[in-house]
């Protein structure tokens, strides 16, 4: 059984490593997403799993199970690993897991410029959106780690390994790790029940009944699309802590276009109009649509489901 | 007048007059565009018929016109089928430049599967002249090198476009209150 943890400097394809790992390995992968969406959403409120989203310190508040979240996500983290490994990308799973012999912890990172110019390309926009993209995103993983666990993200001591993927491809990272752990990957046969393709999600992990809707659209038309794979944050208080953020419900990277579905009543499509008038203004290059709830219905209509 | 109000078939919202001088309009701006290119003009059945008809006839230049139909499958089970090509271009369209004739582009999920199919036909251009164009229930967005008409986000009827299959013929384009 082998788990492999893995933290990473934003932009330094630590993501791209944990689906990698996670396909040739076949183990599971759990990241935020996942947790958001599978765990999260039986044990906090829509607008707490927006606050977690956010804020590594809403963490330390209590979940409808009593014990903090970081506990709950701790929990779920040790039961889902009980009986066979997986691949966790974040989460500060190289503390939950610091003393687990089975575990191995993996620090992903890049030079500033090659992070900058993914940034750039992947999410098209210019050299100081993404600076301050990556920032920002390296903050929030700072403070998860510092606010939970005391802990200094960037201390060597708490990783095994790490990698600098300036010049190593994603591949040759994942073959020195199958190297590494040759018996441990051959004997993975249990594995537990999640789909390594992650953004593949199943209709009831959306937390709209319209999302789900939505998606049979896009997929009638083999639009390719991502459900919320990026936050914009919106609003930063004095020291610099983001304290508003957005996160459309899709991206279609055919088109770079993110798209907001809202079945909301009229206060709450206030709010959210506000939200996207500040988004369009700190981030003019990044494509949006919001489809408001006659749209939504006029679209099922349309496409004969109401 | 064909249909009666009481059908559904609201006002008129582009007349018989307009359609034709703005047609014609089209078809002198794709002459004038393309000349020399001898372009490829194709439109989408049923609802682009008309148009495709009157703006072709309306294009001074050599063109080919040609046409393709987009369906469901299994038949019936809309929201469960996903859209295929139910009759196929005629004519290679490989390096040669094309104009998609649409009838009305609302949500870009027609005209972006539609323009996806053709690009893996590798034409030398592609294009877009839509009719009409109702930009608020726009969530793709494509660029229409021509539009015919804005308008606002009301169901239309006529000059090819129908609710379920009735109206088409319409000589006119009508609001039409779905019941």
């Amino acid at each position: 059984m082998l788990i492999i943890t893995i933290s990473r400097q934003t932009g330094s394809l630590g993501e791209e490593l944990a689906k990698e790992l996670s396909k040739s390995f076949g183990l599971p992968l759990i990241d935020r997403e996942y947790v958001n969406t599978q765990w999260l959403s039986g044990i906090a409120k829509s607008n707490q799993i927006n606050l977690l989203r956010d804020s590594p310190k809403a963490h330390l508040t209590l979940s409808s199970e009593g014990i903090p979240f970081y506990v709950s996500i701790e929990n779920r983290l040790k039961d889902a690993t009980k009986d066979s490994g997986a691949i966790i990308l974040g989460l500060g799973a190289e503390m939950v897991f610091k003393d687990n012999p089975n575990a191995f912890h993996l620090r992903i990172i890049s030079p500033e410029q090659a992070r900058i110019n993914r940034i750039c390309e992947q999410y098209g926009i210019d050299v100081a959106q993404a600076q301050k993209f990556i920032a920002l995103s390296d903050r929030k993983h700072r403070k998860y780690l510092f606010d939970i666990y005391s802990q200094n993200w960037g201390d060597n001591s708490l990783y095994h390994i790490t990698f600098n993927t300036e010049k190593l491809k994603i591949t040759q990272i994942s073959q020195m790790i199958a190297n590494m752990f040759p018996d441990e990957i051959k004997n993975n046969t249990s594995f537990i029940k999640i789909d390594a393709d992650e953004n593949k999600l199943k209709k009831r992990d959306f937390v709209h009944k319209s999302e789900a809707e939505f998606v049979k659209i896009l997929e009638m038309y083999h639009v390719e699309w991502k459900y919320e794979p990026t936050t914009f944050p919106i609003e930063w208080d004095e020291e610099g802590n983001v304290t508003k953020a957005f996160t459309p419900d899709f991206f279609l990277p055919a088109f770079q276009t993110y798209v907001e579905l809202t079945t909301m009543n009229q206060k709450y499509v206030t709010g959210k109009n506000r939200k996207m008038r500040k988004l369009k203004a700190l981030y003019p290059e990044v494509n949006i649509s919001i489809l408001y709830k006659k749209d939504i219905n006029k679209l099922l209509r349309k496409f004969g489901v109401l | 007048m064909i249909m009666e109000k009481s059908d559904g078939v609201g006002r008129t919202v582009i007349s018989k007059e307009r359609l034709r001088k703005r047609v014609i309009d089209l078809g002198r701006e794709i002459s004038e565009d393309y000349k020399g290119l001898h372009p490829v003009v194709v439109s989408v059945l049923r609802g682009g018929m008309f148009f495709l008809s009157d703006l072709t006839r309306a294009i001074s230049i050599p063109i080919h016109v040609d046409t393709l139909s987009i369906g469901r499958y299994p038949e019936g089970q809309s929201i469960s089928g996903a859209v295929k090509i139910t009759k196929d271009l005629d004519i290679l369209i490989t390096g040669r430049h094309v104009i998609i004739a649409e009838d009305i582009v609302d949500t870009g999920l027609t005209l972006a599967y539609l323009t996806r199919i053709l690009k893996n036909h590798k034409p030398e251009s592609l294009h877009v002249c839509a009719l009409l164009n109702n930009v608020a229930r726009r969530f793709i967005n494509l660029p229409l090198r021509y539009v015919g008409f804005n308008i606002p986000d009301i169901f239309v009827v006529g000059y090819g476009l129908d609710f379920n299959e009735d109206f088409r013929h319409l000589e006119y384009i009508a609001e039409y209150k779905i019941p």
